[in-house]
């Protein structure tokens, strides 16, 4: 049954390359549609066999395709533990992710081919990159270790530069997905460097841990393994590691999940993506892939942090800051793409401050809630953008009478995004807060109570905050009447089709009532499904941290009434809101020391490019042109002199094999 | 006298003079390829004579799958081939070797 899991993962990879068979453009992507559907169609089939089988837990099927065998000749060696698996990982939080992941996607595609228009260059590659992305992501959450992980890791940033740039004629765009894969090789690298980290420290006690079942050698990077050697590590049963190694270890992996999920020191490509990808690309890319990523990354690496302690504190506080700055900074943006932008760091922030206090379901549940809404929203908003030709809300209005079925689905994602009541948002944005309140690990340990106070404090701030963004989008774009303003034209103001509103609408069904399984207290919910360790979530403080959400989003809904209808204005933050908008001067710190190292050392380097291309590269070509020249005589051109040579060419084969085998060669003599 | 394998690789090594022979001496494309295909046709009863006489091992068709992909083959070749010949005659009206040297070098 869990060798589905490897069709979860193919699928996608098929459709990135049968996209590129058909000559019809529309063609490669109804391709790529049908084998992401297909692709969620089989995870829905795990997820469900799953669900039924629940009372096994915990559970998880590890299906090993290839063991990486470096051979006897190495034996004793240092590279000679190195026993790196293809395979897949069937569990809980990985059945969960894989049918997130292909249905966003899916929906995203199909949203995508009213989206773009066929007669622009890159429609393929549009499809077969959203397509590579989900594979990417896909294979990245059933990695069963960290090395594969890393590998899936790098494709998804490969697969998002090729995107994000995809109208790359444009230097903006291009200039986007530069600094976007730029900032992000940063978390690469991190992640790189714990991997080696991992091996140089574990690999030699790899021995002691049991292979599994069927298996002849152990994986030091298998999640299972390396979460018993942490624990060896902790108790110091493991020679030359202890509770500084794991520190810097869970560094690593937090800088590297900061990256790519964009906290706050590394936030400063987010924006400018969401202004110059197309709106599928930002859709997936800020749900259930990039961003996804960093969280399920530390989610995958939880015992790590379980045992350091102290970077799980500096985890939740750099997300709870991130969250709260980024959903102050959202309120006061009028552009629609960086408002959703920073609601999306905003909203990151609090998964990684739940993670960071030990509340690991309420994290992958906001995850997944928030994919929903934020999906949603970015698809209404580029049929908004496209409809109204502006990306300034301020601008926009009347999509209510308009554009019905967009206006109505941006009310219901808006909404859930913000918190309210009994939305899918509500109940997670809940469950973070009673996990943060709760501050407990599966091991019972928890980070200091100042800390804590500080993260509940900017939790409850950013669900207040939070809300006002979305909402103030929704009231600015959807009430009123239609814009008069020179050059505007109203007719324009109509839906894009139905390819477009059905998947938008559908996610915002999904945002509205997606909810269901993670209520509190109902027998195998959420929190009793997905969960670190071996013990089942608990649900204490769950109504205290439900209550609070809801008074706070509709406190925070009522703000952003008020500001629309003018009664609040709507704070300018001044220069201190400038400051952090524009990457709190981060990019600018970022040029200069690209441009005082790398550029510096360029000259360097290009004076040694062209020594050796004058001294050696040009002499090669000069001995190849003689030898052509040489050559090209025996070129004649003639059937029967080609044919005498080919003859030539067969006795004199045939005389050594003949001459070879009666032995009357000396090198051939051995074999009588 | 029964025939025995050497009757067949013997026959099989005249066909191949004759068609070697045929392919230096012809003038006309035409003799050309003929001549090519009687060379295929030795190498096809070289290939079925050692599967008839049971030289392939564990394996003791694969001389016969070898025949019957060569014939396959040599079909193939004599279609494009034709073809080729056709259009050089068509833009040359002449299908002599000595006149055809386009691809020196």
């Amino acid at each position: 049954m869990y060798n589905l899991a490897w069709a979860v993962v193919l699928l996608p990879l098929g459709g990135f390359l049968f996209a590129f068979l058909p000559e019809s453009p529309r063609r490669a992507a109804q391709v790529c549609i049908t084998f992401t559907a297909a692709a969620f169609v089989v995870s829905m089939i795990l997820l469900l066999y799953r669900v039924a089988h629940v009372k096994d837990n915990p559970y998880q099927a590890l299906i090993t395709f290839w063991t990486f065998d470096p051979g006897t000749k190495l034996q004793g060696g240092f590279i000679s533990d190195f026993h790196a698996q293809i395979g897949v990982l069937v569990d809980n939080l990985s059945c969960v992710m894989m049918a997130v992941v292909s249905l966003v996607s899916l929906l995203v595609q199909v949203y995508a081919t009213g989206f773009l228009r066929r007669d622009e260059g890159g429609y393929t590659r549009h499809f077969a990159g959203l397509v590579m992305a989900t594979f990417a992501m896909l294979a990245l959450v059933a990695s069963p270790n960290l090395f594969g992980l890393w590998v899936f890791w790098e494709l998804l940033g490969v697969c998002f530069y090729v995107l994000v740039a995809h109208w790359w004629d444009r230097p903006e765009a291009a200039a986007a997905a530069r600094r976007m894969f730029l900032i992000t090789r940063i978390g690469d690298l991190a992640l790189l460097l714990g991997l080696v980290f991992v091996f140089a420290k574990f690999a030699a006690s790899v021995a002691q841990v049991p292979a599994a079942a069927g298996q002849t050698a152990t994986d030091p990077f298998n999640f299972f393994v390396m979460e018993k050697q942490f624990s060896g590590a902790i108790a110091g049963h493991v020679a030359g590691t202890g509770p500084r190694t794991l520190i810097i270890l869970a560094l690593l992996v937090l800088l590297a999940a900061a990256a790519k999920s964009a906290l706050l020191p590394l936030h400063t490509w987010v924006g400018r993506v969401f202004e110059e990808a197309p709106a599928p690309v930002t859709a997936l890319l800020s749900t259930v892939t990039m961003s996804a990523a960093g969280v399920y990354l530390v989610a995958r690496m939880y015992p790590l942090f379980e045992v350091a302690p102290h970077v799980a504190s500096v985890m939740a506080v750099l997300g709870a800051l991130t969250a709260v700055i980024a959903a102050a900074v959202a309120v006061a943006q009028n552009d629609i793409r960086r408002l959703l932008a920073w609601s999306t760091t905003s909203q990151v922030g609090l998964m990684f401050a739940a993670l960071g206090t030990g509340a690991y379901s309420a994290a992958i549940f906001q995850m997944i809630t928030h994919a929903w809404a934020k999906a949603a929203l970015v698809l209404a908003a580029g049929s908004l953008v496209a409809a109204y030709r502006t990306t300034d809300i301020r601008e926009m209005s009347g999509a209510w009478q308009h554009m019905r079925a967009t206006s109505r689905a941006l009310a219901v994602a808006a909404a859930s995004a913000a918190g309210v009541v009994l939305l899918a948002g509500f109940w997670s944005l809940g469950a973070i807060l009673a996990g943060v309140m709760r501050n407990q690990f599966p091991n019972g340990a928890h980070v200091a109570g100042w800390v804590q106070a500080l993260v509940v404090v900017c939790v409850a701030l950013t669900v207040l905050l939070g809300a006002v963004a979305p909402m103030r989008m929704f009231f600015q774009a959807s009430l009123g009447e239609l814009p008069r303003r020179r050059g505007f034209q109203p007719q324009r103001v109509r839906e894009v089709g139905a390819r477009v509103v059905r998947p938008t609408a559908l996610l915002a069904g999904l945002a509205a009532l997606g909810g269901f399984m993670g209520i509190p207290g109902v027998r195998a919910g959420f929190s009793h499904f997905v969960f670190a360790g071996t013990t089942r979530g608990a649900d204490d403080h769950a109504l205290a941290g439900l209550v609070v959400v809801g008074v706070l989003a509709v406190a925070g809904a009522g703000v952003a009434w008020a500001a629309h209808t003018g009664r609040v204005k709507v704070p300018s933050t001044g220069r201190a809101g400038a400051l952090v908008a524009g990457g709190l001067r981060l990019d600018a710190a970022y040029d200069w020391a690209v441009a005082n190292t790398v550029l510096r050392a360029a000259p360097v380097v290009a004076t040694v490019d062209d020594a050796v291309r004058e001294r050696v590269l040009d002499e090669v070509g000069e001995v190849v042109e003689t030898a052509a020249e040489a050559g090209r005589r025996w070129q004649v051109g003639r059937i029967d002199a080609v044919t005498v040579s080919a003859f030539a060419g067969v006795v004199l084969v045939a005389g050594a094999v003949v001459l070879g085998a009666t032995g009357h060669l000396p090198f051939t003599g051995a074999t009588r | 006298m029964d025939a025995g394998i050497g009757h067949f690789l013997a026959l099989s090594a005249l066909l191949f003079a004759i068609g070697a022979f045929g392919m230096l001496a012809r003038r006309n494309l035409l003799g050309v390829l003929m001549s090519a295909q009687v060379m295929v046709a030795a190498a096809t009863v070289a290939l079925a004579a050692f599967a008839r006489f049971g030289y392939g091992g564990s394996r003791p068709l694969s001389g016969a799958a070898f025949a019957f992909f060569v014939i396959i083959g040599g079909a193939a070749e004599v279609l494009v081939a034709t073809a080729v010949l056709l259009l050089v005659h068509r833009r040359r009206e002449s299908l002599d070797v000595d006149e055809l040297d386009d691809l020196r070098g």
